[in-house]
């Protein structure tokens, strides 16, 4: 039985330690993003020449974007003939100007690995400090039994070795130099918007200084075709790039390319065109984000400044709230597709009064409070009377005030910004090939992952990562970057990570998506455990930073 | 594994070899393990004492062909096994995949001989322009013999080098031109040039031709005559100029993976593409290139297939492993089955300084 035990505990600790890592990450949300975008088959008429490239990319979001900027910043990589194509205005990022007090609602956790990435690439020093918030701690609790983990930088620092490295070269980090702890963050928390800015920066600068990349806003790719393969030996004199795929966009141009890139999101064109598979499910869940403004003297000692971030498993999915700066917190909040829907339309006071609950009253309590969100979105008792009446009856079970008691508890929310709350379905994608002959995936084309762990946009940006390193690689040896022996290793270094991934945090997911009592206690039993053994945990917050994931290809040269 | 074992083992190989001689070779192709072939030629006359070892091949036959093969005893056979496979050389999953994947660790070790005999900077000077780094053979003109499909001469061409890729195979040759109009980096989009020709290396030395750098890989154990070909590429180095060749030894490992294994147990080859008995071992070799090429051999350094990456390596380098007993034996190891060799024309021979012209 003891046997048993301790290696039920230990794979629960493996699965915690992803779900604490990180909370939240990159969403999509835009609903028109993905599909309106590109993609219909019929052709132009066949007026046009092509324009050769050697790299398309089409979508122009974070890993699209990020490609471009690594792509141009490599020795080798830099002197290719590059094409990034975007449905969207991007002068909307280059311009972007935030007031103080204005939060975007699509937020993104970047962990240690990432935000090393963007700074080799000339992405970090264009952000703005003030705008990026260091997390530098995470409490994690489940709803239903109260167990809880915490975590905070000095576990990740215990061996941190790595992390030292990375950092040693760059100590002035735009968000470490304000705290006074010497302790790295264990993530950083800041807009996607804020990082597409600072990759918009740089295309641009690589552009000035003479790279050739090309960026074509507001178009759409229309159409995606090539021949097949032709080997049929007969001898041209001619230059013949007929295999090279075409991409056909809406204001009439063609490009040819040797390679092309999908970073064109879950519904991904490129991968339709590649006639590659993706396997996976929509969760029965929404997702739904809003800014929000907090009272941090509500909380205790431990969120004073510090940066904490909270995460509540409930029945329903998992509430989480990530610091950002000046007292706002940004909202993500898995639940049923019809109390997503009832939230966004919920009167702001009440919306706040809901999310306080979420974090503090018991599970029955808020059921009965969702359930009573009228068909017009309007509450159909009062809530704040609700909510502390409930309170009361709470405090006076003497176990739960013990535990309130000891317990960090999150700040408490006082607004919620206008027109920031937003639903979007959550999902899990896989392709089953990163890689055809001439083209390759990266991103939320190649994967897409349930967002609880927060590992959405790190898996791109590790992505993109590697896939510039492969293609600065092949070019170094004089191979062919469309050809596929030269992105075999980008698919078979990204491929199991990513796996690995989706299918922790989905199965996370499916664990905390109950109420039924051994699991419950099962899973409770394991949060407490992990969160008494200091090496275990160690180990799972350095996986869920990025920290565990150093390349292999990259030592073996 | 005892002497005896060894023995039968080699005794098998030969049988087999024999074997499939008399059926005519049907298509080999090349393998997963052994790498590029097709045939190169070499000069019977010129051939030393070790040239009747090998001399299972009908003569008359050959003899019998006029023009390319009049004169030069390039093996009729293995230039129609290859031929016969000759549209398979650019298919990705067909049966050159593993030459494919062997091309960028050749490319790597090309690049590091070449920076090691100051033929070319160094890739990791500062002073690297963009250009640089993706051209450094620029100015370099190659000779690739038994160039095959063109694998290696296309990413020597995209790397800035004007490259001549060599083949006794029609149908390589032809296959070789086709495949290089898909890239416009190797029609004029690169500082770099590639010419294919039907021609032996003899050929190319009755018209005065050298080289900066003469490579050769996985050619020399499918010749006729190993002396005469080593001579004959010796002859088309400049002075000062770079051999570069790579081969398989002779050792009993080399057997099991390359014929044994790849060729009977996995199928990744057809039966037929190996022989075991012309493999040279890396001593065999070294002795070749200074006694017949005239060059002075600067480096030996295993390759191998690592089947957890899916990707070759190069292996530890001899000459710069500890001089310990263990490290020795690991040496040896590590080029018991494919390597390189890496040679420098010191001063221009007796036999390279009079080409027949």
């Amino acid at each position: 039985m003891s046997t048993r035990l301790l290696s039920h505990t230990t794979a629960r600790a493996r699965i915690t330690l992803l779900a604490n890592a990180k909370k939240h990450h990159n969403h999509r949300l835009v609903p028109a993003l993905s599909c309106s975008r590109f993609l219909s088959t019929h052709a132009t008429p066949d007026s046009s020449e092509t324009e050769p490239y050697d790299v398309v990319i089409v979508g122009g979001g974070i890993a699209g974007s990020a490609l471009a900027c690594a792509l141009a910043s490599g020795k080798a990589t830099g002197t290719q003939k590059i094409a990034l194509i975007e449905a969207f205005d991007l002068s909307n990022h280059i311009n972007w100007k935030p007031r103080a007090d204005q939060y975007s609602n699509r937020v993104s956790s970047l962990t240690p690995k990432s935000v090393a990435f963007l700074k080799r690439i000339g992405v970090w020093s264009e952000l703005d400090s003030s705008r990026i918030a260091a997390c530098n701690g995470m409490q994690v609790w489940d709803g239903v039994s109260g167990a809880r983990i915490t975590f905070d930088a000095a576990h990740s620092n215990d061996r941190s070795t790595f992390l030292q490295q990375v950092f040693a070269d760059a100590p002035q980090s735009p968000s470490s130099e304000q705290g006074s702890d010497q302790q790295s963050p264990l993530a950083w928390m800041t807009e996607n918007l804020h990082v597409q800015y600072g990759l918009q920066k740089q295309m641009l600068a690589h552009k000035n200084r003479g790279v050739q990349l090309d960026i074509f806003e507001k178009t759409k790719v229309q159409g995606i075709s090539a021949n097949v393969s032709s080997s049929s030996p007969q001898e041209s004199s001619s230059t013949d790039i007929s295999e090279w795929p075409v991409i056909t966009l809406d204001n009439g141009k063609k490009l040819q390319t040797r390679l092309l890139v999908g970073a064109d999101g879950v519904n991904s064109p490129v991968r339709s065109f590649a006639k590659i598979e993706s396997l996976g499910w929509d969760y029965s869940q929404f997702g739904l984000v809003a800014t929000l403004e907090v009272d941090h003297s509500t909380s205790t000692a431990l969120d004073q400044g510090k940066g904490v971030a909270w995460q509540r498993f409930l029945p329903t999915g998992p509430i989480a709230m990530l610091p950002l700066n000046n007292g706002y917190a940004s909202l993500v909040w898995s639940t049923t597709p019809k109390i997503a829907q009832d939230l966004k339309k919920l009167p702001a006071q009440d919306f706040c009064a809901l999310v306080n609950a979420a974090f503090h009253a018991s599970p029955a309590d808020l059921e009965y409070l969702c359930r009573n969100i009228g068909p017009d979105g309007q509450p159909q008792v009062d809530f704040q009377k609700e909510i502390e009446w409930r309170a009361s009856v709470q405090e006076l079970e003497s176990h739960a005030v013990a535990r309130q008691s000891k317990d960090a508890k999150p700040p408490k929310v006082t607004a919620v910004q206008e027109n920031t709350r937003a639903p979007f379905p959550l999902r899990m994608r896989n392709s089953n090939s990163y890689v055809e002959d001439r083209v390759v995936l990266v991103g939320d084309a190649a994967h897409t992952v349930h967002p609880l762990a927060g590992q959405g946009l790190n898996q791109g940006l590790a992505d993109v990562e590697c896939l510039a390193r492969v293609i600065e690689q092949s070019l170094l040896s004089g191979s062919d970057i469309g050809n596929i022996h030269s992105l075999t290793p980008y698919s078979s270094e990204r491929f199991l990570p990513n796996l690995a991934m989706l299918g922790t945090v989905d199965k996370l997911s499916k664990l905390y998506n109950t109420d039924f009592g051994p699991v419950v206690w099962a899973r409770s039993l394991g949060l407490t455990a992990v969160d008494n053994m200091g090496p275990i945990k160690t180990e799972i917050m350095r996986f869920a930073m990025g920290l565990e994931d150093v390349p292999s290809s990259a030592a073996r040269r | 594994m005892s002497a005896s074992t060894i023995r039968a083992t080699a005794r098998l190989a030969r049988t087999k070899v024999t074997e499939a001689c008399s059926q005519g070779w049907r298509h080999g192709a090349l393998g997963p393990l052994t790498p590029m072939t097709s045939v190169a030629s070499q000069h019977r006359t010129l051939s030393t004492s070790s040239s009747t070892k090998h001399s299972h091949h009908d003569q008359s036959k050959q003899s019998t062909e006029a023009g390319l093969d009049s004169i030069y005893t390039v093996n009729k056979d293995e230039i129609a096994k290859f031929a016969a496979m000759s549209d398979e050389w650019w298919a990705p999953q067909g049966p050159f995949k593993m030459l494919h994947l062997m091309n960028p660790p050749r490319i790597r070790y090309i690049r590091n001989r070449l920076e090691a005999s100051r033929a070319i900077s160094a890739s990791s000077s500062s002073t690297d322009t963009h250009s640089r780094a993706r051209f450094p053979l620029q100015g370099l003109r190659i000779l690739d013999v038994g160039c095959g499909g063109g694998l290696l001469a296309e990413a020597l061409a995209r790397l800035g080098a004007q490259v001549t890729g060599l083949d006794a195979s029609n149908e390589n040759i032809q296959m070789a031109k086709i495949h290089s109009k898909k890239d416009p980096l190797l029609n004029g989009g690169s500082p770099g040039s590639l010419e294919y020709r039907h021609q032996t290396a003899e050929q190319l030395l009755e018209q005065g031709l050298q080289f900066d750098v003469v490579c050769s890989m996985e050619v020399i154990e499918h010749v006729e005559n190993p002396a005469g070909f080593l001579k004959v590429l010796g002859q088309l180095v400049k002075p000062n100029g770079d051999l570069i060749l790579s081969t398989m030894s002779r050792t009993p490992l080399a057997y099991f993976l390359t014929v044994f294994s790849a060729e009977h147990v996995l199928r990744m080859v057809p039966v037929g593409t190996h022989h075991w008995s012309k493999y040279i071992t890396p001593k065999e070799l070294e002795a070749g290139v200074r006694d017949l090429a005239g060059c002075e051999v600067l480096n030996v350094q295993g390759i191998g297939f690592n089947p957890l990456s899916g990707q070759w390596e190069l292996n530890r380098n001899r000459t710069e492993q500890s001089m310990g007993i263990l490290a020795n034996i690991g040496a040896s190891f590590a080029e018991s089955v494919n390597y390189f060799l890496a040679a420098k024309k010191t001063s221009p021979s007796a036999s390279a300084s009079s080409p027949p012209s």
